[in-house]
């Protein structure tokens, strides 16, 4: 695999395989093997740390979350119905929009985790929990937990690098295509949900034929049982029991579903694509060390700085370096991390990167467009 | 018709609530309206010895009625983390106010007995599995009927007694109850009470001290000779510590009438990391059994004996090869972590065997 990679990195206007740029196995970090060994350590006692202290506080957190999102999710609807007085309007779909939010993130995103799988309580549980969001969760789970975060930023391995759409690194082929992809991208961030369902299917591997065509066709039926649900409930049974007033129903559910979208867009790519987050080749992680493994999630990540309830509504992962240390690791736990981890990579000199959403956001939105030009 | 309709409001109601059930949205109006899970509200706690308690619980939706003698699987958050542990119901069953009982003793270090004896409050929520267990009268209501009970064995029977009363059944029935001390001895009070109503009720205690049980005091075949000539023409039910069973089982069984007596016990079976840790590992849905040695991961073993489980990354971050445990412990490599429980999730790809160990896999 590594003697046929095609990655090239431009240097001094001549195009040389990165393979001659760094000795084969020297970590991206730039730590030899007795220092990532050690920044290893320190991140797993961090980690144990957590765990033998997580408990009753921290059950408490997500069962109040929960509660506190079904009864939004509750107010809002009711409050839709009585949606042509627009304060009533404004008010329901403000509702329907953050519990939606809560529930993909803080909530369902962090359950499929596995994050409170300690609590072993079935009903809220990674291997039976079923999300509002039309990408199936066992799907999910395999393109998001398995391929992304073991393969952090690594071009080539994860396919979240600009969900297979976007060019987002000058080490990404260019083709006029990608001249169009400020107008994908606000497309994508628009149906991000139905985006990050298609994306599973991995169209491109059946069409290299490394994945079979009744596979991606079972995944498609999936999603479309699925979406169809999502569909009938918001846009045809909810603004059906309104009676006369279908169509404020319709518009507020319509606008939760995109507020929630644009939302999440936001968040995640805020955490992988700003200024100064790495991306790795193929050759970075060959023979990696835990120790290795956990400073490419330093290097490949950036966190977004903002007060309690944003954290929140990020599903933590405003604490994104955090999150994928420590994937498993209750979300509540996060932000109490943060200033250790920093302290920690910031004595072994690995870049921490962490700034206010604004700045993030902004520097994704200039790496898009910035991207769509050849170089 | 009527059917009909409740169907398919149930499966509008179920589309609304997608992907969650129409029971994640009820509860929040109260927890007890559930029709997938069955949870009780714990409606009063009364203490019957310095150590241990009865708990009246009115079950929710979903409630089976049980027979008497048979236990309940009652599942509680301690320190966020779900415990659930078999406790036998005391209660008649069906009673008019639809409450059921337990009666729980606190053993030493107990993590669920101690919670639910001294931490447990009234209007606390638990959570229900089914009724289930053999250790029932069955058809023998009406024939000559002998109990033997030591500790908190006793709750069974005293499930079984309070149930022949309430019918009204004219009892023949002898109890022999060992406890450590007569204040230890759950319900004594009420079964001598039993015992001067009926008649044909007898009812024995015997105070066994803690520490091993006094020679005098051990279960023999003289002693029952003493204490209930016909002992051998009863249909007998046991129930207690370990070695009072293998007595009593050695004694019928020499006696030809091990088809009479009728035992439950209460100790879980523990399987003890004593040090060496290889063992024998089991894959129970795929019938597939392979040496560990303690320090390779359940998922590599399981896959060297032929099987494929599910896994992603294989360095404990995706969850994805997560299996229930069904016996014995096992190490979690990264952190030493032990997992012992039944129905514990294990993640296969960062656990080790500790001796013997099946796995629903
Ligand atoms: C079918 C069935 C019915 C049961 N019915 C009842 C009942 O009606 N009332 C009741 O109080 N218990 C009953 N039990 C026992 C109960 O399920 C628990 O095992 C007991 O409460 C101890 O749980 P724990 O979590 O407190 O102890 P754990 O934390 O699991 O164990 C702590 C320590 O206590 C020891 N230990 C475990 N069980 C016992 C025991 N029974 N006696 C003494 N030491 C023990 C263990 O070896 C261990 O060292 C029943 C068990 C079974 C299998
Ligand atoms: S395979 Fe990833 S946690 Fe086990």
């Amino acid at each position: 695999m590594t003697s046929t990679l095609s990655v090239e990195r431009e240097t001094d206007h001549t195009i040389v395989p990165i393979t001659t740029l760094r000795t084969v196995h020297q970590h991206p970090s730039g730590l030899d093997a007795d220092e990532l060994e050690a920044f290893g350590k320190l991140m797993d006692d961090l980690r144990n740390e957590i765990i033998s202290n997580r408990g009753k506080a921290d059950a408490d957190y997500i069962h109040r979350v929960i509660a506190v999102q079904r009864r939004l999710e509750v107010a809002g609807r009711l409050a839709l119905f009585a949606g042509v007085f627009p304060p009533f309007w404004v008010a329901g779909a403000a509702m329907l929009s953050t519990a939606k939010i809560l529930e993909n993130m803080e909530i369902g995103h962090n359950v499929m985790h596995g994050q409170w799988d300690w609590m072993r309580d079935p009903e809220i549980h990674s291997s039976t929990w079923e999300w509002d969001n039309v990408c199936p969760s066992d799907q999910w789970k395999h393109s998001h937990n398995e391929i992304h975060h073991t393969w952090t930023n690594v071009i080539g391995r994860d396919r979240d690098v600009g969900y297979g759409i976007l060019r987002i690194d000058e080490r990404q082929p260019w083709s006029k295509v990608a001249l169009g992809q400020p107008v994908y991208a606000a497309v994508l961030a628009t149906l991000f949900q139905w985006g990050v369902a298609l994306h599973d299917v991995e169209i491109e591997e059946v069409m290299k034929g490394r994945k079979t065509k009744a596979d991606a066709k079972a995944q498609l039926a999936a999603i479309a049982k699925k979406g169809g649900r999502q569909l009938l409930k918001d846009y045809v049974l909810f603004p059906a029991m309104a009676g006369p007033f279908f169509l404020p129903v319709l518009a507020g559910n319509l606008t939760a579903n995109v507020v929630r979208n644009l939302w999440t867009f936001s968040i995640i790519f805020c955490g992988h694509f700003p200024d100064g987050v790495e991306r790795f080749t193929e050759e970075d992680v060959v023979d990696e060390s835990r120790g290795g493994w956990y400073a490419r999630q330093v290097l490949g990540s950036a966190n977004i700085e903002g007060s309690k309830v944003f954290h929140i509504l990020s599903g933590n992962l405003s604490h994104q370096i955090e999150h994928h240390l420590f994937p498993d690791l209750p979300s509540n736990r996060y932000g109490e991390l943060a200033p250790r981890v920093r302290a920690i990579c910031e004595q072994y000199g690995i870049p921490y990167n962490s700034r206010s959403f604004s700045r993030q956001f902004g520097s994704v939105i200039r790496r898009i467009a910035r991207r769509a030009l050849p170089g | 018709m009527f059917t009909n309709v409740l169907e398919r409001t149930a499966r509008f109601g179920a589309t609304l609530s997608s992907p969650l059930p129409v029971d994640a949205f009820v509860r929040l109006v109260d927890p007890l309206w559930s029709s997938t899970v069955c949870r009780a509200r714990v409606t009063r706690i009364m203490r019957e010895t310095p150590d241990a308690a009865s708990i009246v619980l009115r079950p929710g939706r979903g409630w089976e009625s049980h027979q008497a003698g048979q236990w309940i699987a009652v599942g509680v958050d301690i320190d966020g983390v779900r415990h659930r542990r078999p406790y036998s119901l005391t209660s008649v069953p069906e009673r008019a106010d639809g409450c059921i009982t337990i009666t729980v003793q606190a053993v030493p270090d107990g993590v669920v007995s101690n919670f639910l004896v001294h931490q447990l409050q009234v209007g606390d929520i638990v959570h229900l599995d089914p009724p289930n267990g053999d250790f029932t009268l069955g058809l023998h209501s009406s024939s000559p009927l002998l109990f033997i009970t030591g500790g908190s064995g006793v709750t069974p029977v005293m499930g079984m007694l309070r149930t022949l009363d309430a019918a009204n059944i004219a009892l023949d029935a002898v109890h022999l109850h060992y406890a450590a001390s007569p204040d230890q001895a759950i319900f004594a009070d009420e079964l001598r009470r039993l015992a001067v109503r009926h008649s044909g009720f007898g009812f024995k205690f015997g105070a066994t001290g803690t520490g091993p049980i006094p020679p005098e005091l051990a279960l023999t075949t003289r002693r029952l000779d003493a204490l209930c000539p016909d002992w051998s023409a009863r249909e007998t039910w046991i129930c207690g510590p370990a070695p009072l069973l293998a007595a009593a089982e050695a004694i019928w069984e020499s006696a030809g009438i091990s088809d009479q007596l009728h035992s439950e016990r209460f100790q879980p079976s523990l399987t003890a990391t004593d040090g060496t840790k290889a063992g024998i590992v089991q894959f129970l849905d795929s019938g597939v059994e392979t040496p560990g040695d303690g320090i390779r991961p359940l998922l590599e073993l399981a896959e060297e004996a032929g099987l494929s489980p599910k896994h992603g990354c294989r360095m404990g971050i995706c969850h994805t090869c997560v299996v229930r445990l069904n016996s014995g412990s096992v190490l979690d490599l990264r952190d030493g972590r032990i997992q012992s429980d039944e129905g514990d999730f294990v993640q296969i790809c960062v656990s080790a065997p500790c001796g013997d160990v099946s796995l629903e896999l």
